[in-house]
């Protein structure tokens, strides 16, 4: 008797069928509002468990820390890909917060996640490493910025190179001042040694 | 709603993302879902020339993406010991929920990972993509009578998984 009603509680739930006479007769009865209060609930909880799921996140969160360096404070991020961003002039606040805007992800702040570039860079301003051996996370670059930067950190440690050379190098022999401005821009200095490219004169260009 | 001339990059940008939802809800997780979500466009992309004229073409997609789905779960790709695992790491969510609401996520997602996938993919369908039973019928082709039977059975066998809770 009570596996009728139940598929008539159910069409009633959905919004399928109205209630009959004899449903919300059945609905008063003990067992009917047990039933009720057990069905509601299970589609109440089905929703809540499955209701949000295009909403809810599907991409990782950004991981940064902090370090001390000879050369001041730096702070260093990574995703799930590798190293997105490395900045000195960046406040904590302002670091995080650019980071949120740019790459629409989840900013926290966790040294573990960012153990393994922050090992490299320590040993780097130890002057025990002079390249890196870390993914990038190209998310903050234009494609031609990408190429630049991946030309850039062929240029081995010790050795210069001129923005006029590097725009040669990547086939674009005209775009030395595109190189220069994409230099200026890179997200991640160091591991990255924007500083190997020089003006043509030999005077040091780019900043950090 | 109808198949209208439109290109394949429209008609993947306007459902992708309602698409990979359902997916997500019928695999219970997002890793299967982009994967299969990719390979039932690429089957569509292949289909769309035989859709004929004036088909729904959202129930249309529903059904290339459930194929694909059931073809998935059928060849195992998915373990299933580890799939209320996963299923509870889709749902769960960072904001605050109470003890008494987790415990009663954890019996309905079981209650979901075990259910027949037929069953499964129409309860998604009615519940959150608010598709007919006559569309749910033709998704999964059956009827619209049988569609609606496999959504009760569906939610039957949720009230059941609340009966120690």
């Amino acid at each position: 008797m009570s596996i009728r009603f139940n598929e008539q509680l159910i069409a009633y739930l959905l919004g399928d069928a109205k209630a009959s006479p004899e449903l919300e007769r059945w609905l008063k009865t003990e067992q009917g509002q047990r039933e009720l209060k057990a069905y509601g609930k299970a589609l109440e909880t089905l929703k809540h468990s499955y209701g949000n799921v295009s909403s809810s996140k599907s991409v990782s969160p950004v991981y940064y820390t902090e370090m001390s360096t000879p050369v001041g404070r730096l702070f260093v991020a990574a995703t799930d890909k590798g190293l997105v961003r490395i900045s000195f002039l960046l406040g904590e606040r302002d670091f995080a917060s650019e980071l949120r805007a740019r790459l629409k992800r989840e900013v926290l702040r966790s040294q573990d996640r960012v153990a393994a570039i922050g090992a490299q860079l320590k040993e780097y301003f130890a002057g025990r490493r002079s390249s890196f051996e870390v993914s990038i996370d190209w998310s903050l670059t234009t494609p031609f910025q990408r190429r630049v930067l991946e030309a850039a950190s062929e240029v081995p440690a010790g050795r210069v190179t001129s923005y006029g050379a590097l725009a040669r190098r990547i086939g674009r022999p005209h775009a030395s001042r595109a190189v220069g401005n994409a230099l200026g821009r890179n997200p991640v200095p160091i591991v990255i040694p924007c500083h190997r490219i020089v003006r043509e004169g030999g005077d040091l260009g780019a900043a950090v | 709603m109808t198949a209208s001339p439109c290109s394949f990059d429209e008609l993947v940008e306007r459902y992708r993302p309602e698409l990979l939802a359902y997916l997500r809800r019928l695999l219970g997780n997002i890793h299967d879902a982009e994967d299969v979500c990719q390979d039932a466009f690429l089957r569509a992309y292949r289909a769309v020339d035989r859709l004929e004229a004036n088909s729904n073409l959202r129930a249309w997609l529903y059904k290339v993406a459930t194929n694909t789905a059931f073809t998935f779960l059928r060849r195992g790709k998915r373990a299933s010991s580890r799939a209320v695992d996963m299923e509870l790491e889709t749902i769960e969510d960072a904001s605050a929920n109470s003890w008494r609401r987790t415990e009663l996520q954890h019996s309905i997602v079981r209650a979901v990972s075990v259910l027949p996938p037929k069953q499964r993919a129409a309860l998604m369908q009615r519940q959150f993509e608010g598709l007919s039973y006559e569309e749910i019928g033709e998704a999964l082709g059956c009827t619209a009578e049988s569609a609606r039977a496999n959504v009760y059975q569906a939610i039957k066998k949720l009230r059941a998984a609340l009966r120690d809770v």
